[in-house]
């Protein structure tokens, strides 16, 4: 019926103005990483920890004027997890908010790997949030899609009462140990391919070879040139926030997350 | 008025007057009646009967989604029309919806939690939306919603579907935890 890659894990009856979207109080994303051993994992972890708290991060996303108004957005916890003694390091880093921008997570993580390739420093992350000082965001390119994961979403206590299917799980978890079998078979032909291949030499770096500062590269437009740039209609409901961001007070208006 | 009556009762409801019957009448008029009721009616009647969505009901129901965003264009599909053939996510679940009959056409008050993009996954997607309410129209038997789109999905239109569904224990868990993936039994092995 359903494809094998979708998967409906559990239902639950809701009220009849329950909207996914507006009730959603918290989202969790994981983006899965390998990390190579020349990578700074402890100027990652610092940068992790600046990303945490409410700010504004207009230069972490691709601004859509049409639909956010603010890009202020809490971030409850920005970690990076992966097994102490895994010698690839591979493992996730999990960011938890109340919601997200468009591409803020592929934002961050660009940023974030840069900063574990020692490209730039974790103090660059404060630097991009001060948006006086830095109201055009500099191109860079976000992180790739396939890694990201939404891996969890919540809802007030009482909202929904899930309801769970044993056969269902069954049948779901062999589909998905089928497909981690298949994956974890090409995993292992990569890894001694690439090992017959490479012969004793050291593996290469998967870092990029040229670098140039993020605040050395071309902006793109300020949040206040595209809202004038908008017609006069759609320019209406960003009059209020033109002066000033909204504070704490983070509104769920955007959960464009990615 | 008696005709208008007896096509007004349900299968259980019509059964359990033909059994209350066969006691008062000679047995063999009833066994007759049943077989050539059973003649006239089987050739067309089961497969050409138009399926009445509103006859069972509808209801408000959030969906734990879990995904692989590989080969789908996103999440969100561009059409929301019945008319959803864009590689999205919900293109396709809203069309496995439609073979079981969940939904018909479009989906009613449909929110969703978050989009994501092109070849982006979910664990743990949620959306609402209002489906068939009654597995069957001659009992108040309860539809597994998770079994949309498994292989068993027909299940949802016969009668063993109770078996399938599993109402999880009262007792009561943190706001988080237990519940977290929606999908306890393999929790471990995902």
């Amino acid at each position: 019926m359903l494809p094998e890659d979708v998967v409906v894990t559990a239902w639950s009856p809701c009220a009849d103005d329950f909207d996914a979207r507006f009730r959603c109080v918290a989202r969790t994303y994981r983006y899965y990483v390998r990390l190579g051993a020349e990578c700074d994992v402890d100027a990652m972890r610092a940068a992790c920890a600046l990303f945490e708290g409410t700010h504004d991060f207009r230069n972490f996303c691709k601004m859509d004027v049409d639909n956010a108004t603010h890009f202020t957005r809490r971030v409850d916890a920005c970690r990076l997890v992966f097994d102490a003694d895994a010698t690839a390091r591979a493992g996730y880093c999990e960011i938890r908010g109340s919601a997200f921008l468009w591409h803020q997570v592929r934002m961050m993580m660009a940023i974030l790997f840069l900063i574990g390739a020692r490209r730039e420093e974790p103090a660059l992350v404060t630097r991009m949030f001060d948006v006086a000082a830095m109201p055009r965001r500099p191109a860079y390119e976000m992180a790739p899609e396939a890694p990201l994961v939404l891996f969890d979403v919540e809802f007030p206590p009482g909202t929904l009462d899930w309801q769970y299917s044993p056969e269902a799980a069954r049948a779901a978890a062999l589909r998905m140990h089928q497909r981690w079998s298949r994956l974890a078979l090409g995993e292992a032909m990569a890894r001694d391919m690439a090992a017959a291949v490479l012969g004793g030499e050291a593996a290469p770096s998967l870092l990029p070879a040229s670098h140039r500062p993020i605040e050395q590269r071309p902006v793109g437009k300020s949040y206040e040139e595209k809202v004038q740039a908008l017609k006069p209609e759609k320019r209406v409901r960003h009059s209020c926030v033109a002066a000033a961001t909204h504070g704490a007070a983070v509104a769920n208006e955007d959960d464009a997350d990615e | 008025m008696i005709k208008a009556r007896i096509q007004a009762l349900s299968k259980a409801e019509l059964a359990s007057a033909l059994v209350a019957l066969s006691g008062q009448v000679d047995g063999a008029v009833v066994s007759r009646a049943l077989d050539e009721a059973r003649a006239r009616v089987q050739p067309s009647a089961s497969s050409k009967r138009p399926f009445d969505m509103a006859a069972y009901g509808q209801r408000r129901v959030a969906l734990r989604v879990c995904y692989f965003g590989e080969r789908y264009r996103g999440f969100a599909s561009t059409g929301q029309g019945e008319d959803d053939e864009d590689d999205s996510v919900e293109s396709a679940l809203f069309a496995a919806m439609r073979k079981v009959r969940l939904i018909e056409g479009k989906a009613a008050d449909y929110s969703r939690c978050g989009r994501t993009d092109r070849g982006v996954s979910a664990l743990s997607q949620v959306v609402a939306l209002s489906l068939r309410h009654r597995a069957k129209l001659d009992s108040a038997e309860e539809i597994d919603y998770c079994g949309c789109g498994l292989a068993h999905g027909d299940a949802l239109l016969k009668a063993d579907a109770a078996t399938h569904t599993h109402t999880h224990s009262a007792e009561p868990r943190a706001a988080r935890g237990r519940c977290r993936h929606g999908v306890e039994p393999v929790r471990g092995r995902l």
